[in-house]
């Protein structure tokens, strides 16, 4: 029980602030229109659920992300192991990589428009450049942390190129791998998300600008709360996938 | 041998810089792309000398500047008070750990509504913007760094009598020194974009919104070069304060 | 390093802080209009270079959007006090919905203006060959977003509505193939339709009863109407004397084409044929009924709003435009 104690009173202090902001609301304190009354929040997400639209949002924005990530991952991590094979390269490329990382990448996404048109592609093309970054650098870094004295003892007992990658290499770099990999699927939906919420093209994000525009407040927070369920979601994910591939 | 590898190094950056310019030449040329997409590079560097000489930019720059460094700032100062809370008080760090990772890895930008409803439409929602987007980044690195302090420096000072606040101050401020600032490093970065995305959206002044009209009456080139010097002054940001923090971290 | 920053970040706060301008004995009111460049939004701007707004003491600052919710949004957050013609889809949605928001006048009865058009090249002839295409307006609870549901649901295909945007934005999206139709106002494009780069399908009137509907308003918030009515209804009167003048005289002619960019006989043609000085009257508020029925069928409203909700609505609009236009 004890154990449970913290996840409890996060319930309980999430809780108790809604119901301290529906009786703000109530007693006119702050206007209803501009942060919505958590009851109404609901009943327009079971609204939202209801005629469908959040369903077909949510299965928009969480493909074009897993779409985005898979694609940086198989791109992402031959290439990181490039970067660590020809040390040459990695020194080059490290800091260029690094500083692409901070940078405003999604600002490109008119050009985008233009050659892949209004499509979901647009979502999947800035997710994938952005979720590759975490993945290469992390790949690099996971491979130069492992012992070199490991590579030396399986090549000393004939193993190839190969044999080394996938006995040696990628199980003692697998965590840091995965760091990369979780936080490929962060910057992938937050791009994703993003375009979808400037242009309007499905997905959560844009249902988050519609209900404003529409001044459908209530509905609007009831997508914003969507978008981080969905977040959580991945983050879920990404732990469950990392246990299995562990446990093998 | 580092002489050799650093002259190598510069070799292979040089050639990729060069392959990737005369690629682009080419597209540029070919007709591939609809037109305009991918103007020549020197119609962009002409672009990019108009802007520097105009006014006009500057201005611009300076907005944006202005909701990024107080947008971080707030960002920052609330991100490491909560963080100290959240590490002196474990249990209160264990309640709200999955609100915060679960809020952290959420795109921002959903937020902006919200944000313009609170502060309206100008600078505010884009200072807000800017402050939402660095507190995650600092709040965790912080978190991290508080669980860093070790336990038996508290216990000592706590037996010499020492209020909380000494404590705070003399124990666990000093160690958070660098977490804080790897924190902070990334949210910069975050605050940056932050606030570009909230320009783009809606906004009467400022990069994000230069860039967005020159590709509203597709002026392609000129949208290229804003971005460029966009990307340049966001680089240049981030490495500032890698270096101010590094430096930083070696003076303690 | 925490001092550091906390002084930057005052350095950096105090001139967004010290905002406020010289004293002047004028009013202030901050405008949001839409769509820089066309014939009837241009009458806040012209009448202020004019003077008309300084005579009755005020001082307009005008700030130009993409239209619809972005304007209506710059209303509602309070960030501005009066929006210029906003569509009254979404001002009626939002009001329903219980925002601060306030009918001040109409703007625009009719959508005589108003043009659908697609690339030259394109397969499209006429609304009967919208099957799975995208047909663009500016942004939603606009104008142009109300034409285009009513053109689409004439059209009986299953076109899609997109937002594309002002004329501008619309254009490059139309040239560069990301949109079938886009949409823009007289006398904004009428050149590239002469050039024959691009072809009109559809206008504004062609949708049912849109001829003698008020589809564009001016509106105001309900801190602004409470505060400072007096201001409102001086605005109103300055806009009228703009509307006169820009109706009777060849120098508003001139203004506008320096202003839009356009050659005077183009923008001679505007005033008389497109858009007649009864399109711009203040207090003419038509087809309510059908614009509610719309709303209901684009989901913007659960239901009609009932008679003494309209009577509500439509009353600031009534007691402040009293006695314009005669």
């Amino acid at each position: 029980m004890k154990r449970f104690a913290p996840t409890l009173a996060g319930l309980a202090v999430v809780l108790g602030l809604a119901a301290l902001l529906q009786a703000t609301i109530a007693a006119g304190w702050i206007s209803g229109f501009v942060v919505s009354p958590p009851t109404r929040i609901v009943a327009a997400f079971a609204e939202l659920a209801r005629d469908d639209s959040l369903a077909s949002a949510f299965l928009r924005t969480f493909g074009a992300t897993f779409a985005a990530a898979a694609l940086a991952a198989l791109i992402g991590i031959p290439f990181g192991y490039l970067l660590y094979r020809l040390p040459l390269l990695g020194r080059a490329y490290e800091s260029w990589i690094g500083a692409l990382f901070s940078a405003p990448v999604v600002l490109l996404y008119p050009m985008f428009l233009v050659v892949f048109g209004r499509s979901v592609l647009v979502g999947v093309a800035m997710g994938f450049i952005v979720g590759a970054i975490p993945i290469v650098l992390k790949t690099r870094e996971g491979f130069a942390s492992v012992p070199p004295v490991l590579v030396a003892v399986a090549r000393s007992f004939g193993a190839s190129d190969r044999d080394v990658l996938h006995k040696v290499l990628l199980p003692a770099a697998r965590p840091v791998i995965f760091t990369g990999v979780r936080l490929c699927l962060i910057y992938a939906m937050i791009n994703v998300v993003a375009i979808e919420f400037l242009v309007n093209l499905g997905g959560l994000g844009y249902l988050v600008g519609d209900m404003y525009d529409q001044y459908d407040i209530p509905a609007m927070y009831a997508a914003n709360v969507c978008v981080v369920l969905t977040s959580a979601l991945f983050y879920f994910l990404s732990e469950r996938i990392e246990r299995w591939l562990v446990a093998r | 041998m580092t002489r050799h590898s650093s002259h190598a190094v510069l070799a292979v950056r040089v050639a990729t810089v060069l392959a990737i310019w005369t690629a682009w030449e080419v597209v540029a040329r070919s007709g591939l792309v609809y037109e305009g997409v991918v103007p020549s590079s020197f119609l962009v560097l002409a672009a990019m000398a108009r802007e520097l000489s105009d006014a006009a930019f500057y201005h611009d720059m300076a907005v944006t500047a202005q909701e990024v460094l107080v947008g971080f700032a707030a960002g920052t100062v609330c991100g490491v008070a909560v963080g100290v809370v959240l590490g002196v008080r474990r249990f209160a760090d264990e309640a709200a750990a999955p609100y915060i990772q679960g809020l952290a890895a959420t795109p921002k930008i959903i937020f902006l509504p919200i944000l313009m409803l609170l502060f309206g439409v100008g600078s505010g929602s884009k200072i807000a913007m800017g402050g939402l987007s660095a507190f995650f980044p600092v709040v965790v690195a912080t978190v991290d760094g508080m669980k860093g302090v070790n336990p038996v420096l508290v216990r000592v000072a706590r037996s010499f009598n020492a209020s909380s606040w000494q404590i705070i101050r003399k124990i666990y401020l000093p160690s958070l020194v660098e977490p804080a600032i790897i924190g902070m490093r990334l949210g910069l970065g975050v605050a940056i974009i932050g606030v570009l995305l909230a320009e783009i959206k809606f906004s009467r002044a400022g990069l994000g919104h230069v860039a967005i009209q020159y590709y509203n009456f597709f002026h392609v080139a000129d949208m290229y070069a804003v971005l460029l010097i966009t990307f340049a002054l966001a680089v240049a940001a981030n490495a500032l304060m890698g270096m101010a923090g590094n430096r930083l971290i070696r003076r303690r | 390093m925490m001092k550091l920053l906390t002084r930057a970040a005052i350095a950096a706060a105090l001139p967004l802080l010290i905002e406020a301008g010289p004293a002047s004995a004028l009013d202030t009111l901050k405008v949001a209009s839409a769509q820089k460049g066309f014939w009837d939004t241009s009458f806040v701007e012209l009448g202020q270079e004019k003077g008309f707004f300084k005579d009755q003491g005020i001082q307009l600052d005008i700030v130009w959007t993409d239209g619809g919710a972005d304007a209506q949004q710059a209303l509602i957050t309070g960030s501005f006090d009066v929006s210029v013609a906003t569509g009254i889809l979404g001002v009626i949605s939002a009001y329903a919905k219980g925002a601060p928001i306030v009918l001040l006048s109409s703007e625009m009865t009719g959508a005589p203006d108003l043009y659908w058009y697609v690339r030259a090249d394109s397969p499209i002839k006429s609304l009967k060959d919208l099957q799975g295409k995208t047909f663009g307006y500016s942004r939603p609870g606009s104008s142009s977003n109300l034409i285009a549901a009513a053109l689409v649901k004439k059209s009986g295909t299953d076109a899609k509505l997109i937002s594309a945007g002002g004329p501008p934005a619309t254009l490059t999206q139309v040239m560069s193939g990301q949109l079938d139709v886009g949409w823009s106002a007289a006398p904004v494009g009428l050149d590239l339709v002469k050039e024959g780069k691009i072809r009109t399908i559809a206008t504004g009137n062609d949708a049912p009863g849109a001829a003698n509907q008020t589809v564009r308003v001016n509106a105001t918030n309900a801190t602004v109407l409470k505060d400072r009515r007096d201001v409102l209804r001086r605005f109103l009167l300055a806009y009228q004397k703009t509307l006169d003048w820009a109706y009777s005289s060849p120098e508003m002619l001139k203004a506008y084409g320096t202003f839009a960019k356009v050659k005077p006989e183009v923008v001679e043609e505007t005033r008389t044929h497109y858009i007649r000085k009864a399109d711009v009257a203040l207090n003419r508020m038509e087809g309510l009924d059908e614009t509610m029925k719309e709303a209901v069928e684009t989901k913007r409203l659960q239901q009609p709003l009932t008679a003494a909700q309209q009577k509500a609505f439509l009353q600031p609009m009534m007691e402040l435009t009293k006695g314009l236009g005669k």
